[in-house]
């Protein structure tokens, strides 16, 4: 596992693509030092402005694109049948790829914490950091990338398109702007949970995430098992 | 008897309702330059990525160095180095750079990279980005990739496709000299006859999804037969004639032919042929081909 992890990062990092992890946390932050926040909520008002582009629309973009781009060199170059001809596990490779992904979201999400403090402390905000609170809103959002993420993976090695899968992605996170807006539909929405995790709310509902138990286990946790499940066994018997 | 590197018996492969692959037992000895030869479309590709396990055989076994490939897969894949139709490549990353990413997978050593960079005279060009590369410079990048891990058997699939005639010449030298070198076993395919006929020293032809010959390149060239044909006037009166003195003779649009027949018996023709007056014009001698054989074996399939 360790060998295709570094090898696939020496192909990773060669790529131009990692450096899209900068462009939603630097453009949040902005939104953050522009919108004016009072007190005595001055950290979770920024936080809150900070996570409506981030969360509703640009980190379900980039899980896609992440994930089309850990297979677009693959596709392009026919790197697969070069890959899955060396004596390696399919199995492993396919999670070595997922891992990928889910390192660029952890970094965009430590950018985008990075940006939220630098937002409040140039603003001279008087409460000190709250650690917790950023915490869990940027873990809270990348465990709810994790069904994205592997729902994108199986669309980006199913498909040789490098747009088709994008083409999905934006499709199903459109809707988002309406979707998280309805008490009814919105919990049950995977596309909807990045940002709903990432929301600070005064009187967290489930101790370590912005979201309810419930949504945790049977959204969150129920649509990542189903998509990676799906995603694993195709690529296992993926002929190449 | 020598050790068996590549043994299937009864591989076949359906896409939907069509065989592309049927019935095919291949029978590879160790330190063979085993060419793997038919038209387009054949099955030849379609055979070597079911020897690499990139796709799944519908029917039939394979065995590699005496392992059953379906269960032992990794252990086999880890002593074969292969190219499958056009090489593959990282664009965005230098010649070096792309074998540095196979090689991490190989735990071959790092002077190993210069080694095979070397053997495929890429080692001026190492450092560029591989989507500058010309078709050649990628098929050499890949063969390079092939034997980075010191591979028992190599498997190239059409290595010389889209290659100038230098580029071909230099390939095949390449090849031709690694079972001496280095013992390995060499499975190369290609749709070119003349290809196989100047590197190979055992042949499988495949039509259409069927193995219709395998043996020794010797044995296929000893099927090259010659032939006598004789130009005359009247060719049909002179056939007769032939046949009546107890001649095996052949007419053929208006020619005499005789086959597999000694320096005698053909003087006592001629004589018996201008005994007759009949004019002869012409005695030739006309050795079949390679090509004519393979047309023959394939029933006139052309491609070649
Ligand atoms: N993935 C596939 N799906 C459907 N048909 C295929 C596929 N791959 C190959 N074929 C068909 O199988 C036959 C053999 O192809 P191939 O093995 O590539 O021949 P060769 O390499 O000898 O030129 C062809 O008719 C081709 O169209
Ligand atoms: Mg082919």
């Amino acid at each position: 596992m360790g060998k295709i992890l570094r090898s696939e990062l020496l192909k990773l990092r060669k790529s131009s693509i990692w450096l899209l992890i900068f462009v939603s946390p630097a453009l949040s932050t902005v939104i953050g030092f522009a919108e004016s926040a009072e007190a005595p909520h001055e950290w979770m008002l920024t936080l809150t402005y900070m996570v409506f582009t981030h969360g509703l629309l640009f980190l379900p973009l980039l899980t896609g694109v992440f994930s089309a781009f850990v297979c677009r060199y693959e596709h392009t170059g026919g790197g697969w049948k070069q890959l899955l001809a060396m004596p390696v596990s399919r199995g492993k490779v396919y999670l070595a790829k997922l891992m990928l992904v889910i390192g660029l979201l952890l970094a965009t999400q430590l950018l985008f914490a990075g940006g939220c403090i630098l937002a409040g402390l140039a603003k001279g905000y008087e409460p000190s950091i709250p650690w917790k609170m950023i915490g869990t809103s940027i873990f809270g959002g990348l465990v709810a990338c994790l069904p994205l993420a592997a729902l994108q993976l199986f669309v980006s090695t199913a498909w040789s398109s490098f747009a088709a899968p994008l083409a999905i992605n934006v499709i199903f996170t459109l809707p988002n702007i309406l979707v998280v807006n309805s008490e009814k539909y919105g919990s049950y929405y995977p596309w909807a949970q990045p940002f709903l995790a990432m929301l600070p709310s005064a009187e967290s509902d489930f101790g370590a995430m912005n979201v309810s138990l419930e949504t945790l286990l049977f959204v969150i946790a129920g649509s990542f098992l189903l998509f990676f499940a799906s995603g694993f066994t195709y690529f296992l018997r993926k002929e190449v | 008897m020598k050790e068996t590197i590549i043994k299937t018996s009864g591989l076949s492969k359906k896409f939907g309702t069509r065989y592309a692959v049927a019935n095919v037992d291949l029978h590879i000895p160790r330190g063979e330059i085993y060419g793997f030869l038919g038209p387009n479309g054949a099955g030849k590709t379609t055979t070597i990525r079911m020897l690499l396990g990139l796709a799944k055989p519908t029917n039939g076994t394979i065995q590699i160095f005496g392992k059953d490939l379906k269960k032992e897969k990794l252990e086999v894949l880890k002593r074969v180095g292969s190219l499958v139709e056009y090489p593959s490549y990282y664009g965005h990353l230098t010649a070096r750079e792309n074998l540095e990413a196979i090689r991490i997978l190989l735990d071959a050593p790092k002077t190993r990279i210069d080694e095979v960079l070397s053997i495929v005279r890429l080692t001026r060009e190492a450092k560029r980005p591989v989507k500058g590369f010309s078709l050649g410079m990628k098929q050499r990048l890949g063969i390079a990739a092939a034997l980075l891990g010191n591979p028992e058997l190599l498997i190239l699939d059409e290595p010389t496709n889209g290659l100038d005639p230098s580029g071909i010449l230099e390939i095949r030298e390449l090849i031709k000299s690694m079972p001496k070198e280095h013992g390995i076993t060499i499975l190369v395919s290609s749709h070119l006859l003349s290809e196989i006929d100047l590197m190979a020293t055992q042949v499988g032809i495949i039509s259409k999804g069927r193995m219709i010959f395998q043996d020794s390149i010797e044995t296929l060239r000893r099927r090259s037969s010659s032939n006598i044909v004789i130009k005359t006037d009247e060719a049909e009166e002179a056939w007769k004639l032939l046949l009546s003195k107890g001649h095996n003779a052949e007419l053929e649009q208006g020619r005499l032919q005789l086959s597999n027949i000694s320096d005698h018996e053909i003087s006592k023709v001629i004589a018996e042929l201008v005994e007759s007056r009949f004019p002869v014009y012409r005695v030739q001698e006309e050795k079949k081909s390679l090509e004519d054989i393979f047309l023959e074996l394939t029933g006139g399939e052309g491609g070649l």
